[in-house]
This record gives structure tokens, sequence and C-alpha cells, in this order.
């Protein structure tokens, strides 16, 4: 599974530079914890208009940041709320965790230094 | 030039910010909703008084109002219409960019978007929109041309209205001065019963004119002037008014004949009348003027001319006799100088000219002279008299005034021209 796109992480690097890379991520930390919540209640409703909405949203975000596994992942899920096919909706919305965490630690490694350099 | 981003997502605003930023393009603004950009386009107000902005980025899904609607409000309003909008858009499906497309988006790009693409797309439509800016901007500077020209065009119509109404009626009212002017001049029907053999000719150089003939049959002979006033036109006109009125008062009423004392008295009268004797006279005009005095029985005619000469013709030679070298009435005339009296005895088939320079003073051009042009000249004048003199004065009339058109040809007039002949047979 490709977790990053290196070409856009690269070009957010080339231009904005790590603390730019920082601050966008942080910014959607605040934004996934935030929405994260709102998708699982959404879910539990089986509200697949809200689902698809907030899926729409952060697929995009996700996409412009060079977060390809988590973009894909809110694809898939933004898919299933316009089908209104919310079958295995719950096991998607979890698995967001896992990849959301994996993705975090790798793209941190492009703005804070190793331990051993400091 | 300004560029509005509008999406919802705060993390897209600032990439392309930071994207833009790095290709250059400093001047941009956010929105973070359709209404928040209607706020900086100021979509309510009918004149925009903030920033102009010249290419909108437009998220299509959007809370509250889809990018889609968005952009087709935008494009509702007139002011707004040329500003290009692209479409950034996680869904490219065909059903949505044919509705981006139907509501006046010129692009899309798709996200996540890259740095070329943006650029390219961007650059093409900002230029785009510098051409049309362009474009407008003449169009607007031509129709502003062509109101300015509609307007004094206006202006020249309603002034050549009045101008022509004002024409009119000065020419109404100097079409009448004519007929006065015309009375002043001794009846035909009535010369033609003491000077049978005669021919006047009267032609001002406008509707009136500054020449005047006089004859006037008295027991003890015919007094015969011709006045060259100054000017022409109007003043000409008025000058020959004073003219005429002060030789019927030394002829009839003071019954004075003699042609140098005629021309000393018209001296003292013109200078009185328009107080050219004065210190304080505003005008100096005045007049040349010859005076024939002719006694029938005695069988002489007496001349006297101020600047003005007598042509007489006797078997075919043509003899010039000049006036004195003053003229009459003006500031610098000398009230007492006494002109000159010629007396010739009239003998058998001779004939008598009086006219004003404005015949021999006539110009045509002539490319070959210094000037360019050439005048009619006396001595010319004399020769036509000399050539005509044995006619009937009738046919002399004729031939004398189409020897002068024939001369002026398409030139202008310069002057009045007046030629009185008159002969005796027996």
């Amino acid at each position: 599974m490709t977790v990053l796109d290196l070409e856009i992480i690269q070009e957010t690097l080339d231009d904005g530079g790590t603390d730019f890379l920082e601050e966008m991520i942080d910014m959607f930390n605040e934004e996934y914890a935030e929405q994260t919540e709102s998708l699982k209640q959404a879910a539990e409703q089986a509200d697949s208009g809200n689902i698809a909405g907030i899926a729409h949203k952060f697929k995009g975000e996700c996409a412009s940041l060079g977060l390809t596994a988590l973009s894909e992942k809110y694809d898939e899920i933004e898919i299933k709320g316009k089908n209104n096919d919310l079958s295995g909706i719950e096991s998607l919305v979890g698995q967001l965790e896992e990849i959301y965490e994996q993705t975090i630690s790798e793209v941190k490694g492009f703005y804070e230094a190793p331990v051993a350099d400091i | 030039m300004n560029i509005l981003i509008v999406d919802d997502s705060r993390i897209i605003r600032a990439r392309l910010k930071m994207l833009l930023k790095s290709g250059g393009y400093s001047d941009l603004f956010f929105a973070a909703s359709a209404f928040e950009a209607y706020e900086y386009l100021e979509m309510d107000r009918p004149e925009h008084t903030g920033e102009k902005i010249d290419l909108i980025l437009m998220d299509i899904q959007m809370p509250e109002m889809d990018g889609i609607e968005a952009c087709s409000r935008i494009k509702s309003v007139d002011r707004l219409q040329d500003i290009p909008v692209i479409m950034v858009t996680g869904d490219a499906s065909e059903e949505s960019l044919q509705s981006a497309f139907e509501a006046g988006a010129m692009d899309y790009i798709v996200k996540p978007v890259r740095k070329t693409e943006l650029f390219a797309r961007v650059r093409s439509l900002l230029k785009l929109k510098h051409e049309t800016d362009k474009r407008k901007a003449h169009e607007q500077e031509l129709i502003h041309e062509i109101e300015e020209r509609k307007r004094a065009e206006e202006i020249v119509r309603k002034t050549n209205k009045e101008l022509k109404k004002a024409n009119t009626r000065i020419i109404e009212s100097i079409q009448y001065a004519k007929r006065i002017q015309q009375s002043l001049l001794p009846n035909q029907d009535e010369v033609m019963t003491y000077l049978p053999d005669s021919f006047f000719i009267w032609k001002p150089r406008d509707i009136v004119g500054g020449d005047i003939f006089f004859t006037e049959c008295f027991k003890d002979g015919i007094v015969i002037a011709v006045v060259d006033c100054t000017g022409h036109g109007v003043p000409g006109a008025l000058m020959t008014m004073i003219a005429s009125s002060a030789l019927r008062r030394i002829t009839k009423t003071e019954q004075c004949h003699d042609p140098a004392e005629i021309l000393k008295r018209l001296n003292f009268i013109i200078k009185t009348s328009l107080q050219q004797d004065t210190e304080y006279a505003s005008s100096d005009d005045g007049l040349d003027a010859t005076v024939c005095f002719v006694k029938q029985k005695e069988r002489t005619l007496t001349f006297a001319g101020a600047k003005l000469p007598l042509f007489y013709v006797q078997n075919s030679e043509v003899t010039v006799i000049r006036g004195d070298k003053r003229s009459i009435g003006y500031k610098r005339s000398d009230p007492n100088f006494e002109f000159t009296n010629h007396t010739i005895p009239i003998e058998k088939g001779m004939s008598f000219y009086m006219a004003t320079d404005g015949f021999w003073d006539q110009m045509k051009e002539d490319e070959t002279r210094r000037f360019g042009v050439r005048i009619f000249g006396k001595k010319r004048f004399s020769k036509l008299l000399g050539k005509v003199s044995g006619l009937p004065f009738d046919e002399q009339q004729k031939r004398v005034l189409e020897a002068f058109y024939k001369y002026k040809g398409k030139n202008e007039r310069q002057d009045d021209v007046t030629v009185v002949g008159f002969g005796f047979k027996d």
C-alpha cells in the first residue's frame, strides 16, 4: 500500500518548507479528530449523505497533502455513501484509524528530525 | 492580477496559496464559501468598489452552496461575466464537469492540484482575461469616442441650423438693403431722355456694394458722377448712402454743378458727417470719385477726379485724364484742397467713360507672374474702350461685361465694379 504521494510531499517541502508541511499536518490532525467523530456517528446513524460529504472533503484534503492511502480510503467511504450502500461502513471507518497512524508517522519523518540527530 | 480562491477546506486554500505564491502570483484572496466569495465580488452592488478579481479558482463540492451554483450566479452578473472560473474538483465525473461548463466555468483542475498543471491553466486564463480587459477597454474608448463625436455632431448640427437661420435673416435684411441702395441709383429710363447714348454697369461684389453712380439733368447741364466708397458689402453700402445724399444736396439744394467744387464740398460733407474732422473720430472712411458736368449747348464737358480718371475716345484714340491724387472724406483729406477741373470740347462721335478701380484691379491666376496673379490693368481697360467705342452703347455694355467676366474666369471678384459710358453722336 502506498501511504504517501512523495511527489506532492516533495512539492510542499520545496515551495513551503518543513514548517509549512508541519503546519498543514497540524491543521489536518485538528480536523481529523473533529470530523472522524462525526463520521463515526453518521455511520452509526446510517446517514449516507453525511458520510459521503465528510469523506469527500477528507478525500480532497488528503490528496492535496499527498496522504494517498487515507485519500483512497475516504474515496471508498464516499462511494459507499453516495451509493447509499452502507454495508461494511463501520469496518471501513475503523480502518481509517490504522491508516491515519501509519500516515502521520511516515509524514512526520519529513519534518521531525531523527532523535539521533538532535 | 488578482485571484480569488473559493474552497471550504482551509488545507486546500493553504496549499493553493503556497503553490500560487511559488509561481509569483501574490495577489490572492480567499473565501471559505460561495457567500464569502460574493462579498469579495460585491455581488449585491451594481458597481464594484473593491479589488478587481481576474480569476476564480472554485471548489465544486461545498456546504450551503456548491461551486456550480456559485459560478452560475457569478456569471449572471454583467460586470463579472468576463472573470474566468476554474473548477477545482475531486469529482471529475463527466456529469459534474458538464454542469460546471454549463454554469460558465472555463476550465477545471482535478485534486490533488499539481503545480505544473495549475500554472499552465492559471497563466492561460489570466492572459485571456488580460486580453478581454484590453479589448473591452478599447471598446469602451471607441464607444466613448463615438458618443463624443455624436455629441459634437449634434452641436455642429444645431450650430449650423442656428447659423443658417441667422444667415437667412442677414441675407433677407441685406436683400432689402439692396432694394434701398438700388433706389438711390438714377432711373435708367429717365437718364435715357437726356443721355440717350449711354450705358451703366453697376455690379456690387456682394449683394450691396460701395460703388454708386449719380446723374442729374439741370437747366445748365448734366452732372454725372461715379463714386467708389471705402470697402464693399454693407459698410460700403452705408457710405454710398452718405455719398448719394451729399451729391443730391450739393447739386440740387446748393445748385453747385462745378465738378471741382462738387468734390470739394463732398469732401467736407463726408468728413463732417463721419466726424472725421475731429480728434475723436472712430472711423476713417472716405471715397474716390469722378464727376463730369456736360454743357450740351456749349458742347463742353468738365471733369474733376478724386483718384479716379476719365477716359474718352475720339476717332478710336483713347485719352486718359487722371484725377487729382487725393481721396475724399478721410481724416487725412485736406478739407481745403482745390480739385482740378479739366474742360474738354465735345465733338461729334466722342465717347466718355467713368469707372471705379474694381474693373481694372480684377485679378486672375497667372503662374508666370511673381505673385501668381495678373490684374486686368488700366492699360487693358483703355484698349478695351478703344475697341468698343464705335459700337452702339448697349453693345458696348455687353462687350465690356463679357471682357470682364472672361478675364475673371473662375477667380473671385475683388471689388465692386461700376462703368458708365456716354457719347454724343451729333
